[in-house]
């Protein structure tokens, strides 16, 4: 018994190194970056020479050969899928990709040609099967081409893939008032550009652009696209929405179209947002306007814990973002002037920010016609209760009744709008949320 | 000879320890990895090989029946394991596992965290496990029981053991060491224990295993009345892990273990979901014991460490993991849907690339970094500053870590007394803080040189550029290695509670009554104010706040000294997980509609055999538990986004029959029948809210899951186990077990028991019962078969020889699991097939002991 002991007492003193031992050897090994395989140039062709290549049969290339091109048009709004376009000093071509993602405007590349396919698709030469992980090595980046001046009957097959820029064009007058595409089937819309003598070019966009679901613009002005050819009609591809700038006077003279406004006037509102039907989309009711006069937001609907049914509006961009000034506009139906008309709703504000600004006023008006808020005299509503900056995040505050009378001329009998106006500049960005709007 | 004989059953391994008459077992419910339920891209658990099934042991004090054993629990431990039944049906939130009596189940996932110990198998085979609810002086229990696991240095069993063990299971080779001084003469005894379990690869290919354990204990023995006791320990754990495939992928494959986890990167096998877990915790209890009736036991506790798990994310580029379902053959085959594409010679030559090209089969990192190698990029007004541009090599494809790393801290305390020689009363209580802090890590860039942290859905759904940041307060952030990025918050969980039980025995009737009283908190704090959710995603979220409660009692009748009849029952309730009360909680704070306790209750039945030569108990159960909450989390590649279905008012029913018997035929023989018979299942019609992390848009909410009677599944509900076993005289025995296993089913997914599912199909129309049928797995059976021997050297030296073969047979299309996936073409299932787990083929574990 003794015996054991001691070696017992021996082994103590060992088995702690043992442990330490084993424990000082590193749990997680780094791999090694294995050796990169570089993409050989062999012979280099111009873009020009690549599409001369094709006499009418698809042409699968095999051995080494590249050719140098900048992107012009890329995936990045959607209105373009698994599909680029690149150009050079000779001309220009659409790739075709294997898989979505990783080409980029400006993107200076060369494609290595082995394992893709020159071929025409319905009168477009198109470079099809291009593998960006594979075929495809960037050279720089942010090296962007200049579109190339046209005008519309310039556009032939031969500048087929070419970034253009066309002035004094328009959407045809028969189509102003719809929008680019369909962004709720998702369906492509061919629509019509114009210039002042007459020629049309199609200009096709996806139901999955992100603008699909902007209305036309109805002035005359610049427009910038990529060519595509369907067999013997020519189409231009949006890059940019920000390239289509067509608020000038259109060729008949007429300026934007004219604003058409024929809502019936209501005798009362009470307004519970209980129409929103998506959480964080801008609130759209026939009867009401919701309008961005500034910035690029709009008052949104908002839907909390499944039920609770309000609109919001904040020019919130992150943190210490300094944002451009947002504007927006909620306006009611024309409401029936009542013998004590009356206005109640109820507000709340968060992460307030606003220092020199106020985030939100109410106003009145006799003379809105549902168009342009600014030619319309607006008389601001105040005295009523609302959030301010020590209020809670989300409080709900009753504005009381307020008496309308007092805004209106005396002896007033005609209709009046309300709106609600929410304003954000810089980095005074405050949430206000609207709900619960009663009119008598 | 009888004391040697002893001997050798003590230090058999603990898995053939379950046979043995020191009565160790095994706990039902094998290791689950804490993080493996939410790895964002698989939406159900994918439990890898397990080896602690056939490891852990445990000291059996069954109920008030102070050392009995069971021969149902430990056989359905010891054979029933491999093939995932749980007893009762429980899963691992509903079993209670807790160290010295501290409660360590995970605060915001419910799961006891095996892996926090494992390798430690010296010390935690001394465990007390019960099955239901039964009486405890350590603390309330759970519905399904507890385990509780006893780390004292003055009470283990004093000298050293040294042993080594070779298996072909997770891992292949085990070394472990363990000393205990016990008391000694100057009042301190010393525990110390340390193991390495490591495979460069294991059971299935690209798997790998790399752990430590380390345990130390010293305890004071202040006087008669007072010891201190401080334990540290942890296990530090490296594994590469398997995933799971559908059965076109294991056919192409040739093999059931394909794992699509791993492929070649410069010739060397890499796993792209490697688990790192490294979650020590320390103890420092106070032992007072009053006078000689009473015992006061204090403890302060805390754990922490990281829960890591890589995986490979990609950013505008194909999905790199090798068996997307548009890589299959079956992509190009004529479907129903006519969502594929019809083109049966690209079929064939995907097959063919599949079967002959291991780069096909497997992802091909060498790939990887070559993309990555060549995308030059320019990230402008980088990091939020304007003008800043960062150019370089964008990586499209990374290797991410997502992280959950739990710290808690806390105290218990239990004070127990008998107030005379039959009546005995505890009380107890604790307080427990846990912070649990995700985040997701740049592990590797292959070879890229940084990653935007945007997120791509919202990038290209929205005009609105900032919608589509991680992080709005540092715009375009560019991270590398090392870097956080994605989401960040940590989840505050807070649980206080207390508990008391009273004791009491006549000649004839044993019975106890207990009752606890809880208070839990959680909300979620979030370090990034996200651009899908610039005001819901920054800072803290409401508290949740709940008072919880619970009452059993039980009693045993002693119809004569060798039968008894037993009954339990329970009432409780107890709050929603943090786990699945958040609806999105990587973008968010807000939680499911109307959060609510959860309620539930439970009995048994039992009768007891206690003859010398046949032991046995018979039991019939039924429990249900109500209001539960039931999340998944699964990637959509149309949305390229994980889409979260989370539903409430799921309520679960479990009834079944136990029976366990053991025959001594002879002084050699022995001959062990055990079936388990259960019905398991979702008795409510819960409602669904689906969403998406990159949208605020809502897909669906209330929508009615029409679930009542689909079975609970990933585990056989049916089980059966024969064993015969010969114990020869002269230090060595030899056994078999024959097992079958039946009504196995696949978790339903709830989204294709909808009617919105249906839709117009008319009610003879096959694709109904092809969108309702649950998944059955076919009934299956194994055999078992196990050895040792032991030799004593000079009187005081031990050597003991453990074998154990499981799956004798080597049946290798024995599907144990798996998940339907969750994302479905209704007119279409076989587009999106389920998954299959699949039981390892002939595997063993032999070690040899060494003692003194």
């Amino acid at each position: 018994m003794h015996t054991a002991h001691n070696s017992l007492m021996n082994l103590r003193n060992l088995l702690p190194f043992a442990l330490l031992a084993l424990l000082a050897t590193s749990c997680k090994k780094e791999f090694d970056a294995p050796p990169v395989r570089q993409l050989p140039e062999g012979q280099v062709l111009t873009v020009a020479e690549l599409r001369s290549l094709f006499q009418g049969a698809p042409v699968r290339f095999g051995g080494d050969s590249s050719f140098f091109a900048v992107v012009t048009a890329d995936e990045q709004n959607g209105n373009l899928y698994r599909n680029v376009y690149v150009q050079d000093h000779t001309g220009a071509i659409q790739l075709r990709l294997q898989n979505s993602g990783g080409l980029y405007q400006g993107d200076s590349i060369r494609v290595y040609l082995p394992g893709t396919v020159l071929s025409s698709f319905s009168g477009m030469l198109q470079l099809d099967s291009v593998d960006v992980d594979n075929n495809v090595v960037k050279q720089a980046t942010q090296i962007y081409k200049a579109p190339t001046l046209v005008t519309i009957p310039q556009i032939t097959p031969a500048m087929q893939g070419m970034l253009v820029r066309l002035e004094n064009v328009e959407f045809a007058t028969s189509e102003l008032g719809l929008t680019y595409a369909n962004a709720v089937t998702q369906q492509t819309q061919n629509r019509s550009l114009v210039d002042c003598n007459g020629a049309s070019v199609i200009v096709r966009t996806s139901g999955y652009a992100n603008f699909a679901a902007t209305q036309l613009p109805e002035g005359n002005g610049s427009f910038v696209a990529v060519v595509g050819q369907f067999n013997s009609d020519m189409q231009l591809f949006i890059r940019n929405i920000n390239e289509v700038q067509l608020n000038g006077q259109r060729c008949s003279g007429g300026g934007p179209g004219p604003c058409t406004y024929n809502v019936a006037p209501v005798p009362s509102v009470s307004q519970d947002f209980s129409d929103v039907t998506s959480d964080n989309t801008d609130y759209s009711n026939p009867s009401w306007l919701n309008i961005n006069e500034q910035g690029n937001r709009f008052w949104r609907g908002r839907i909390f814990g499944g039920t609770d049914k309000y609109l919001r509006a904040t020019g919130f961009a992150g943190t210490g973002v300094s944002v451009p000034a947002t504007e927006s506009w909620l306006i009611t139906p024309p409401v029936q002037t009542s013998a004590t008309p009356t206005l109640s709703f109820r507000s709340a504000q968060a992460f307030w920010t606003h220092t020199s600004q106020d985030p939100f006023k109410v106003y009145i008006s006799v003379d809105y016609d549902g168009c342009e808020i600014a030619d319309a005299t607006w008389t601001e509503i105040t005295g009523f209760a609302e959030p301010t900056s020590s209020t809670s995040n989300y409080q709900w505050v009753n504005s009381g009744t307020i008496n309308l009378a007092a805004y209106l001329p005396s002896g007033y009998t005609g209709n009046y709008h309300i709106g609600f106006r929410y304003f954000s500049v810089e980095t005074q960005t405050t949430t206000i949320d609207i709900d619960d709007i009663n009119i008598q | 000879m009888l004391r040697a004989t002893t001997l050798v059953f003590v230090l058999i391994p603990a898995l053939l320890c379950a046979q043995s008459d020191t009565t160790l077992q095994a706990p039902s419910q094998p290791r689950l990895d804490s993080l493996a339920n939410a790895q964002p891209t698989t939406p159900v658990i994918t439990v890898t090989a397990d080896d602690l099934d056939s490891e852990v042991g445990s000291q059996d004090i069954s109920g008030i029946l102070q050392g009995s054993r069971d021969v149902f629990t430990s056989t359905a431990g010891f054979s029933f394991g491999s093939a995932r039944f749980r007893i009762r049906g429980y899963d691992t939130r509903n079993m209670l596992v807790s160290i010295n009596g501290i409660l360590v189940n995970d605060m915001e996932s419910g799961w006891a965290t095996w892996s926090m110990w494992a390798g430690l198998n010296d010390i935690t085979r001394w465990m007390q496990v019960r099955t239901g609810v039964s009486a405890s002086r350590l603390n309330f229990g759970g519905l399904g029981g507890y385990t509780d696991i006893h780390m004292r240095a003055s009470e283990m069993r004093k000298g050293v053991r040294v042993s080594y063990a070779s298996t072909n299971r997770a891992y292949r080779n085990r070394v472990m060491f363990t000393l205990n001084t016990g008391m000694r003469k100057d009042g301190w005894a010393f525990t110390l224990s340390g193991s390495r379990r490591w495979a460069e690869e294991g059971y299935a290919e690209g798997t790998s295993f790399n752990a430590y354990a380390y345990l130390f204990s010293a305890e004071k023995r202040l006087n008669n009345r007072h010891s201190l006791v401080f334990t540290g320990f942890g296990a530090p754990m490296l594994q590469g892990r398997q995933g799971l495939a559908i059965q076109e992928a294991y056919d192409l494959a040739g093999t059931n273990y394909y794992n699509p986890n791993w492929g070649f990167q410069g010739g060397v096998k890499r796993n792209a979901r490697m688990s790192f877990d490294h979650k020590p915790m320390l103890m420092a209890s106070h032992h007072f014991t009053p006078n000689e009736k009473s015992t006061w036991n204090t403890t302060l506790f805390y754990t922490f460490g990281r829960d890591g798990l890589t995986g490979l994310n990609w950013f505008d580029a194909r999905d790199p993991r090798p068996d997307y379902y548009r890589y299959l053959p079956s992509y190009f085959m004529p479907s129903l849907s006519g969502n594929s594409q019809d083109d049966p010679t690209q079929a064939a030559a995907v097959a063919n690339a599949w079967m002959n090209d291991v780069n096909t089969r497997q992802i091909d990192w060498d790939q990887l970094y070559f993309a990555n190698g060549k995308n030059l990029y320019t990230v402008e007004n980088a990091n939020g500053i304007a003008g800043n541009s960062i150019t370089g090599n964008r990586s499209k494809y990374i290797l991410e870590e997502v992280r959950a790393d739990p710290t808690r801290i806390g105290i218990n305390s239990v004070y127990s007394t008998a107030l005379d020689n039959d009546r005995q009363i505890t009380f107890g209580g604790s307080l427990h803080r846990q912070k649990t802090h995700y985040f997701k890590t740049i592990d590797d860039l292959l070879g890229g040189d940084f990653w935007v942290d945007i997120d791509q859905f919202a990038d290209r759904d929205f005009n609105d550029t900032l919608v589509s940041q991680n992080d709005l307060d540092v715009t375009n952030k560019v991270v590398r290695q090392g870097d956080v990025f994605g989401y960040d918050y940590d989840i505050q969980t807070r649980y206080y509670n207390a508990f008391t039980q009273y004791e009491g025995k006549t000649d004839q009737w044993e019975y106890y009554l207990g009752a606890e009283l809880s208070y839990n908190e959680f909300w979620r704090d979030s370090r990034l104010r996200n651009g899908r959710f610039p005001e819901e995603s920054f800072g803290e979220s409401e508290k949740q706040q709940f008072i919880s409660y619970g009452a059993k009692g039980g009693a045993v009748y002693k119809i004569s000294g060798r039968q008894f009849l037993s009954a339990n029952a329970a009432l409780m309730t107890r709050p929603p997980l943090p786990r699945t009360a958040f609806i999105s909680p990587r973008t968010r704070g807000a939680v499911v509609a109307d959060l609510q306790n959860e309620t539930m209750y439970s009995g048994d039945l039992n009768y007891i055999l206690r003859f010398p030569r046949l032991k046995g108990r018979a039991t019939v159960y039924y429990s249900k538990i109500m209001d539960q909450i039931w999340s998944r989390s699964f990637y959509h590649d149309e949305f390229l986004t994980l889409v979260n279905y989370s539903m409430t008012g799921v309520d679960q029913e479990h009834m079944g029959v136990e029976i366990g018997m053991e025959a001594n035929l002879s002084s050699t023989w022995t001959l062990t029948a055990v079936y388990a018979d259960g019905s398991h299942r979702y008795v409510s019609r819960p409602q669904a809210t689906i969403t998406r992390d990159n949208s605020p848009e809502v897909f669906a909410a209330g929508r009615t899951v029409y679930w009542e009677n689909f079975y609970v599944g990933g585990m056989p509900q049916t089980a059966a186990s024969l064993g015969l076993r010969y114990n020869a005289p002269k230090f060595w025995f030899i056994g078999a077990n024959v097992n079958h296993f039946d009504n196995m089913y696949l978790d339903p997914n709830p989204d294709r028991r909808t009617s919105e599912a249906i839709g117009n199909f008319l009610d003879t129309d096959p694709q109904v019962a092809k969108l309702l049928d649950q998944t059955k797995l076919d009934a299956n059976y194994t055999v078992d078969a196990f050895f040792g021997k032991s030799w004593m050297v000079k009187r005081q030296y031990r050597i003991a020889l453990n074998v154990s073969v499981s799956n004798v047979l080597n049946n290798q299309d024995f599907r144990i699991g798996g998940f339907e996936q969750l994302r479905y073409d209704r007119t279409d299932t076989d587009r999106f097939p389920p998954k299959f787990s699949y039981l390892f083929g002939r595997n063993y574990f032999a070690m040899v002991t060494f003692s003194f």
